[in-house]
Order: structure tokens, then sequence, then C-alpha cells
């Protein structure tokens, strides 16, 4: 009974490893939310949160990737954000499809990630103002001033989040079987 | 790509597709569901813990670095006092004028009825197309959603739309979706004032359908026209703009808002009034 309940040096390096992703998920919110919320940069609000899930999905594949996209966009559906139940849908399947790619196709280095990072944030933003100038009836100049710049104001953060994550993502390496 | 995409991955794309779908039935049908407001309950502490830091934060950097534009400040301040001082002595009839507005704005000693409940802000919405912030005080505190939230002068910030136990969401007057009855305050023309999304105006309000015959003028006052959930002569925002709407029939005015939600910190929610 008790040998169950032993917890091996490497699955410590991976409750490690996942806390501090779900840490960097929760500065990320609280980054966007509580200390820049009021303080937009040239008018903008940036988006960190889908760029932390996309680097975290991308990094670790598209199963354990997948998860934490899963739960995450959850999580951040039901914090209060204004994108809607859709997000959850959105920040899950583009980051698991971007993780496929990078791993079939292309790779995990900086340059795919940035690309993938920038559709997914595109693609969410578009999704989310189509909704917004369909149902609310936005004005579409908007899309111009307020759209495009929130997506390139967001992807400044993606070249920190992305080292930062590959960081974590090396904690307990020395672990791993050969 | 086949190896990648195996059956677990499919789940989690399954899982998150019928998740997206039952989230946005239950949230139309029911609106904040149990599981939002379990979580906002878990965040709102920590949000209010995040929220004390940058405040103590900003308080350093202020002191650190803005020190000798404040020295500045403070010796130009002084002179404008001892102008003004000048100025309100001698300026009898601006003083009784003054005086008369202070009587309009001074809305405590006219209406005793108001109840108030002080509480700081600690986030704000993270999208561009919506304009909500989140209080630290909830149901617990007897807010409910409806209650109007203002500012230390009365001046209108917007209602409650969601409360958890220890949080309340906030909707501000710049978001379209909140519709005020309003009126101007110099002659009585009434409208309804939203928040405007249109380019150019952004951070302003659009009072719409007033009558043809109104007379708008700069500056002047528009304030709400009464109903159950707003009383009456709570200060909106102050006349920019104004001109005949698409429809040439009625007209339009643009308002600058009366409250400062670029340094919002403390509002207060009005949990009981005597409507009219």
């Amino acid at each position: 009974m008790l040998d169950k309940l032993y917890i091996t040096p490497r699955q410590w390096m991976h409750i490690l490893r996942w806390t501090l992703y779900a840490l960097l998920f929760l500065l990320a919110m609280m980054l966007q939310t509580v200390v820049l919320g009021n303080r937009p940069i040239f008018g903008i609000i940036p988006d960190f949160v889908p760029i932390v899930i996309t680097c975290v999905c991308l990094r670790e594949g598209p199963q354990k990737g997948g998860w934490f996209a899963l739960w995450t966009s959850l999580l951040w559906f039901l914090s209060g954000a204004d994108y809607g139940s859709i997000s959850i849908a959105i920040l899950t399947v583009l980051p698991v499809m971007g993780s496929i790619l990078c791993r079939s196709i292309l790779n995990n280095r900086f340059l795919p990630c940035f690309l993938i990072n920038f559709l997914t944030l595109f693609f969410l933003h578009s999704i989310i103002f189509l909704l917004k100038y369909l149902i609310n009836g936005m004005d579409p100049s908007l899309f111009l001033s307020k759209l495009i710049p929130c997506v390139l104001i967001s992807m400044i953060a993606q070249p920190i989040v992305y080292l930062l994550v590959k960081k974590i993502h090396q904690i307990g390496d020395d672990y791993e079987p050969a | 790509m086949k190896k990648f995409l195996n059956g677990r991955v499919k789940l989690i794309l399954l899982l998150a597709i019928i998740l997206a779908v039952a989230t946005s039935i239950i949230s139309a049908l029911f609106g904040v569901t149990w599981a939002e407001r379990a979580v906002q309950t878990v965040l709102s502490p920590i949000r209010g813990g995040v929220k004390a830091i940058t405040r103590q934060v900003e308080r350093y950097y202020d002191y650190i670095f803005e020190y000798e534009s404040l020295e500045a400040e403070n010796a130009y301040l002084e002179e404008r006092i001892a102008q003004m001082e000048d100025d309100v002595r001698s300026a009898d009839s601006l003083q009784r004028e003054n005086e008369r507005l202070r009587e309009l704005l001074n809305l405590s000693e006219e209406h005793v009825d108001y109840q108030f409940n002080a509480a700081y802000v600690i986030a704000w919405d993270s999208s561009n197309w919506k304009s909500t912030f989140t209080i630290g005080k909830g149901s617990s505190a007897g807010l409910e959603a409806g209650m109007v939230v203002v500012t230390e002068n009365a001046q209108v910030i917007g209602l409650i739309t969601q409360v958890g136990t220890n949080w309340s969401t906030v909707t501000t007057i710049l978001d379209t979706s909140l519709e005020i009855s309003a009126s101007v305050a110099s002659t009585g023309s009434t409208g309804v004032v939203q928040g405007s999304y249109i380019t150019g105006n952004e951070g302003k309000l659009r009072m719409n359908y007033l009558p043809n015959e109104a007379v708008l003028r700069n500056n002047d006052q528009v304030v709400t026209a009464g109903s159950t959930v707003y009383p009456k002569g709570l200060i909106l925002g102050y006349i920019e703009d104004a001109g005949f709407d698409e429809t040439g029939v009625s007209k339009y005015a643009i308002l600058r808002p009366a409250a400062s939600f670029d340094d919002l910190e403390q509002v207060f929610v009005i949990t009981h009034f005597i409507s009219d």
C-alpha cells in the first residue's frame, strides 16, 4: 500500500514541471487581467494566455500538451474571459494541430513555434471578431485598428514565453529513460 | 502525421468541441454557472493579492522615478492655488453659480435614501471588445446583480451584471450592452445613452433618440432620467458633439463620460435607493 504512495524522483520532476506550467499560465492570466487590464499598451489590451497555451502544447506534444490546452482554455473561459465558449475549442484544436504539424513536418524550433502562435492568436481573434460583427454589429474598421495591433503587440511576449517553456521542459531531463 | 493523431489526441479534440458546445448551451440557458462561480471565487483573492502588489509596486515606481516631476508639479500647483484663492475672493457671481451646481451635484444630501457599499477594483476584462471589471465584493457583502456602481462624486460607472460570493462583475457604461434612459440637465431632453465602438469614439458614450427639436450645447451635462435600476440625477457625461442620426428623424450626441475609467481604484455600489 505504502509502496504505491512512493513518488520517484522522476515523478517529482514531472510534478514540478507541470506546476511551473500552471504557474506560468496563472501569471499570464493575472498580467493580462489585473496588471494590464486597465493599462492598455497603445490603446490595446494584449492577449498572453493563448501564447502560453500554444507554447506549452507545442513543446509537450499533442497528447500531454493537448490535455493542458483543454483544461487551461476551459479555466480561462470559466474565469470570465470575453471570448465565449468557442475559445475552448479553438485554444485546444489549433495548438494540438500545430503540435502535430511541428512534429511531423516542421520542427520545434523558434520560427515554426512563432508562426503557429501567430496563426492561433490571429484565428482566435478573427473568429471572436466575426461573431461580434455578426451579433453586435461591431464596426468592421476595428479589424485593422484593434485586432491586428492586438495580435502584433501580444506576439512581443512570444519569445519570452517560448524560452521559459523551453527551460521548464528541460526539468527532469536527467531522469528521462535513454 | 497519422502517428501523432492517435486515439487519445482525437479524444482531446472531441472533448474540446463537446465542452465548447455544452458550455455555450448552459451559459445561454442558465447564465453564470456554478463552475464559473467556483473558478471566480477561487481567483478573486488571488486577483486581490496581485492587485495589492501592483499598487505597491506602482507607489514605489512613482516615488523613485517621478519624484522630480512631482516636485515640479507641486510647485506649479502651489502657484495655481494662490491664483485660485485670489479668483475665489473676487468672483462672487461664480461662487453663487458654484453653489447652485453644488446643490445639483450633492446627491448624498438630496437623496438620503441612498446606501453605498465601497469596493476595490481587482481585475479588468482582458478583451478589447468589452468593458467590464471585477470588484472584490459580492453577495456576502449584500451586492446583487442590477445594482448601480458610481464614483464618490456620484458619476455613473456601470451596473453589476454578475455576482459571486466574494466578487462581482461590473459592466461599465462604455460597454455597448448597457442602455440607460438619460436626460440633458439644462433642457430636459431625454434619450438613451450607450457605449460607442465607432472608430475614433472609443471611450465615449452615444446618446440616441433625442427629439428633433432638442437644443444640445457642448459641455451640457447628461444625467440619468431615473428608473427602477438607475436613480434619477446621476451624472453620465458631458456633450462633446451632436448631430442628426442615420434616419434624420432624431438627434444624437457624443458624450465624454463624467467618470474617469483610467485611474479607477475604488468604486461605490448603490445598494438601496427609493425610485421616484
